[in-house]
């Protein structure tokens, strides 16, 4: 009876010692991030995956045997900071990822032109369907014109906001950060299944429409487009583009192949949140000419001039950037 | 909502992780928003009194083109910082912000990783949905309460959950080197007996996760679960139970004669040292 407690004291306490050079040795790797292990030689590496591996059977035997919570926790503690170093920081990141990192928008956006149709449609088709519909009934633009355009006398032909200069930075920036906002509200709510996303854009599409024929009825059409030329183009785009990313989302809902609908919803996430992300960029240059080109006093080709450079750029990027490199993927 | 999820690794090992509940996870929230308001006030107060303004309003010519870049200025901070906060934070700090560290929680990726800029990007700005209809959080609220493991829909589409990573451990675990030895030989804790009855291994370990975590609860909420794991067993235990009528009294009385019936229970399983537990991590990465 002596000599079977002696040797169950001293395997106890032998345990305890390993599992305390666990600990120390995952919380001293654990602060050097993604060079721990790298650093180990392989017979380092391997003692350590072997106190791993015994580490997840202690806890495995501490479980079936009911050990008491304080127990279990402090194993499984150990084994998550195990399997974090094990697992966690070993990313190869490949050399080429740095090049292309800007490509990855247009070739995200290339890859689901259909979201861009569909959003499109929705948006401008809207648009159209609501300008037809003032101008042939005109009464439906007191229902549908928001109040400040409702008796909005454009000043200038090509000047219709006459925005004083000094009030130019405020305006870029809070158009900047609205649109910024509204084009995350319509990514996130293609988690809606693509309804809200859906609204968001029927909703704006119909604002835009109900502008523009009001403002024909009224005979002032050349001056609203004179205004919403310069930043127009970008603008627009770059909400359907928001609302194309949001639609990616709701078709890993609608139609997720042959995975769970979750899985599909964390595939589609990278190249949605590449999308929206460059949404923003595209917002921050639309708002910069939104706030201080468009109210300048630059005359009516002067405004096209920039409408067309400015699309011409972005287009030339959607359709060009990266399109080698797919190739070279796609014959490896 | 489950209280936590189970992952298996390769070596199938399953590692368990607490889910952060819905209390925990508004406090951290609640808590981030009072330091972004106070970054936002303190860049504000900085940005139009502060000595720099002063410099940079004299060297601008005119008070009013300052102040009109400087509202512009103040407005896209604003948004980055709001936006920013929590992306960048979750980001660097693997999943954690400061509010998030006040509470004990984490975010972590649904393989038990740490989380990347990735994953800090896309469950913030999904956030704008999961807060709709602004500001109640209704939709991500909602969906929260349905969800199993309590992700909110920013959670979903970038694979992660939120996780309990500690709690205030004042009071060190005095059974682990017996435990160690046990796991060892494959001894599993047997019930207690005492003479009016036994004291099952459920109750000895229920005992055993107040006492460890007693010091989290309020005083009142404390003695009243003290008072009524220590009444039945007062009982059995063939001792008489000393009279106190003061809080601090009862919770000293009830707290001292379970600690010793866990002690005994131990000292029953195992001889082995009750000593040299050495405080265990208080955080997984």
């Amino acid at each position: 009876m002596q000599s079977n407690e002696s040797i169950e004291t001293f395997e106890g306490a032998d345990k305890q010692a390993h599992w305390r050079r666990f600990e120390e040795a995952t919380t001293r790797m654990r602060k050097r991030r993604n060079k721990t292990l790298r650093d180990l030689s392989e017979t380092e590496l391997m003692a350590f995956f072997d106190q791993y591996q015994s580490i997840t059977a202690d806890l495995a035997r501490a479980r079936s045997l009911g050990a008491p919570d304080s127990v279990i926790d402090r194993i499984n503690r150990m084994a998550v900071a195990g399997h974090v170093i094990l697992y966690g920081y070993s990313k190869n990141k490949n050399a080429s990822s740095k090049a292309t990192w800007w490509h990855a928008f247009a070739r995200a956006v290339r890859q689901h032109l259909w979201a861009l149709g569909l959003s499109s449609i929705l948006f401008f088709g809207t648009a159209v369907v609501t300008y037809f519909s003032v101008l042939n009934n005109p009464q439906l633009g007191f229902d549908l014109v928001p109040d400040e355009f409702l008796h909005f006398n454009p000043a200038k032909e090509d000047n219709m906001h006459d925005i004083p200069s000094l009030s130019r930075p405020i305006a870029a920036s809070s158009i900047m950060s609205n649109n910024i906002q509204v084009s995350l509200l319509a990514f996130g709510m293609g988690l809606t299944a693509g309804i809200g996303t859906a609204g968001i854009l029927i909703f704006n599409g119909m604002h835009l429409g109900a502008i523009a024929g009001w403002f024909a009825v009224q005979g002032n059409s050349r001056s609203l487009w004179g205004w919403i030329m310069p930043h127009g183009g970008l603008e627009l785009l770059a909400i359907s583009l928001a609302g194309a990313a949001g639609f990616l989302l709701a078709r890993a809902i609608y139609c997720p192949g042959q995975v769970r609908r979750r899985t599909a919803l964390k595939q589609i996430g990278r190249s949605a949140l590449v999308m929206e992300v460059g949404v923003m960029v595209m917002l921050v240059f639309a708002g910069l000419i939104e706030g201080f080109v468009s109210p300048s006093a630059i005359g009516y080709p002067a405004r096209m001039a920039v409408l067309a450079i400015t699309l011409t750029i972005w287009i030339g990027y959607f359709v060009m950037a990266g399109r080698n490199e797919f190739k070279i993927v796609n014959s490896e | 909502m489950k209280d936590s999820v189970f992952l298996s690794t390769p070596e199938h090992a399953s590692l368990e992780f607490e889910l952060a509940g819905l209390g925990s996870r508004f406090m951290a929230h609640a808590i981030d928003l009072v330091i972004i308001a106070a970054v936002l006030i303190a860049f504000w107060l900085f940005l139009f009194l502060g000595p720099l303004a002063v410099m940079v309003r004299e060297s601008f010519g005119s008070a009013e083109t300052f102040g009109s870049y400087g509202i512009a200025l103040m407005i896209m901070i604003s948004f980055a910082v709001l936006w920013g906060y929590y992306f960048l934070l979750e980001g660097y700090y693997q999943g954690t912000t400061p509010g998030k560290k006040a509470m004990g929680i984490r975010v972590i990726r649904e393989d038990g990783l740490p989380i990347g800029f990735y994953e800090a990007a896309v469950r913030n700005f999904v956030r704008a949905a999961d807060g709709f209809p602004p500001p109640t959080y209704f939709l991500g609220g909602m969906v929260m309460h349905l969800d199993p493991t309590g992700k909110r829909l920013g959670d979903m589409v970038a694979g992660t959950i939120v996780i309990r990573e500690s709690f205030p451990r004042t009071i060190e675990s005095r059974t682990g080197a017996a435990w160690a030895a046990r796991v060892e030989k494959g001894h599993s804790r047997k019930p207690l007996s005492l003479p009016g009855g036994n004291v099952t291994v459920k109750q000895m370990d229920l005992i055993e996760q107040y006492l460890n975590r007693r010091t989290t609860f309020p005083l009142e909420r404390r003695k009243d679960l003290a008072q009524s794991m220590a009444a039945p067993l007062w009982k059995i235990s063939g001792r008489d139970m000393p009279e106190e009528n003061s809080l601090p009294g009862i919770l000293q009385r009830d707290e001292t004669f379970l600690q010793q019936l866990l002690d005994q229970a131990n000292e029953e399983g195992s001889r082995s040292g009750t000593s040299q537990t050495p405080k265990s991590e208080s955080t997984f990465f």
